[in-house]
């Protein structure tokens, strides 16, 4: 079998092999020359070092900070709950449309936070406190009675 | 121990052989520029794990340029390629300084080559690569990358004479 593998290269070959030689192929560009450059020499820089430096310190204080935020919640007592009906959650006689009206308050004053129904409610608190008050300086019937026999 | 700057050497000596290698897949010269760059800036990166860096050189070439093949293909570029692969062989992938009539029936016969045996034609002739380097770049046996050679030159040598014959 002729295997051409086998048998060495001709005199004709040979030159053949020096003609293609010969030939140059073309290079790769000059901009392909800079970009593999860029890409193999560039270093990180002292500046690019602090900014990353930087940028993780900041991942991390935005990270512990939110954690703190979330434990703080967590420790935070249950907010007050308002139970239609309840004697003590209601220091003044309302209605029963008005009794709705004052839960539908409290409970979109909840929804918002729970300092803003304190807020509604101290108020509420002061309001009883001062009707009381000006219960107290209006005379009593036996009072009355005594002074005018 | 490989210098921070030889790479320049590398580049100079074996650029525009994978550039040649490359194109004979890739019509784009962009395109072909990319891939050899990506694929240079691989090797200089891991070079120190190969025991025959120049075979490797070849090996990240062919390497990325199937990847890159694989990637246009599932773009659906690649029967685009397809069909102007066979036309690429006429876009300059020589020097024309010399614009030789022998060199240009030469280029003809190139192009007219499989190109499996083309590879290994490039490989050999501008690559300088040993047989046994050519079969670790290409993953073939080495006895394969000896006949590719032997069935190139054949051919050539036939186109050639052909032509002559017919002028």
């Amino acid at each position: 079998m002729n295997d051409p593998q086998q048998r060495p290269l001709s005199l004709e070959e040979l030159a053949l092999e020096a003609q293609l030689r010969s030939m140059a192929p073309v290079d790769l560009s000059t901009d392909a020359q800079i970009s593999i450059k860029n890409r193999l020499e560039h270093r990180p820089t002292s500046f690019h070092r602090v900014k990353w430096a930087a940028a993780i310190a900041a991942c991390v204080l935005i990270a512990m900070s939110l954690l703190i935020l979330q434990q703080v919640r967590h420790q935070q007592p249950v907010p007050r709950s308002i139970q239609p009906g309840h004697a003590s959650t209601l220091s003044v006689d309302v209605a029963n449309d008005d009794k709705q009206f004052a839960i539908a308050t409290y409970s979109n004053a909840l929804a918002q936070s729970p300092a803003s129904l304190d807020a509604i409610l101290q108020r509420q608190s002061r309001k009883a406190q001062s009707d009381e008050a000006n219960d107290s300086q209006i005379p009593r019937i036996r009072d009355l009675s005594i002074a005018n026999p | 121990m490989d210098k921070s700057t030889d790479w320049k050497k590398w580049l100079t000596e074996h650029g525009p052989t994978m550039l040649l290698l490359v194109r004979q897949w890739v019509s784009h010269r962009a395109d072909a520029e990319d891939i050899v760059q990506e694929a240079f800036v691989r090797f200089w990166k891991s070079r120190h794990r190969a025991a025959d860096p120049k075979a490797y050189l070849y090996v990240c070439a062919k390497r990325y340029l199937l990847e890159w093949l694989r990637a246009e293909q599932r773009r659906g570029r690649r029967e685009q390629d397809k069909a102007i692969e066979r036309s690429s062989i006429s876009t300059p992938l020589f020097d024309q300084v010399v614009d030789r009539e022998d060199h240009r029936r030469l280029k003809a016969s190139l192009g007219a080559l499989p190109t499996e045996q083309r590879e290994v034609m490039i490989l050999r002739i501008w690559g300088g690569l040993s047989f046994l380097q050519i079969s670790e770049a290409l993953a073939i046996p080495l006895n394969t990358a000896s006949s590719r050679y032997r069935y190139a030159l054949a051919a050539l040598r036939k186109n050639l004479v052909e032509e002559s014959i017919h002028e």
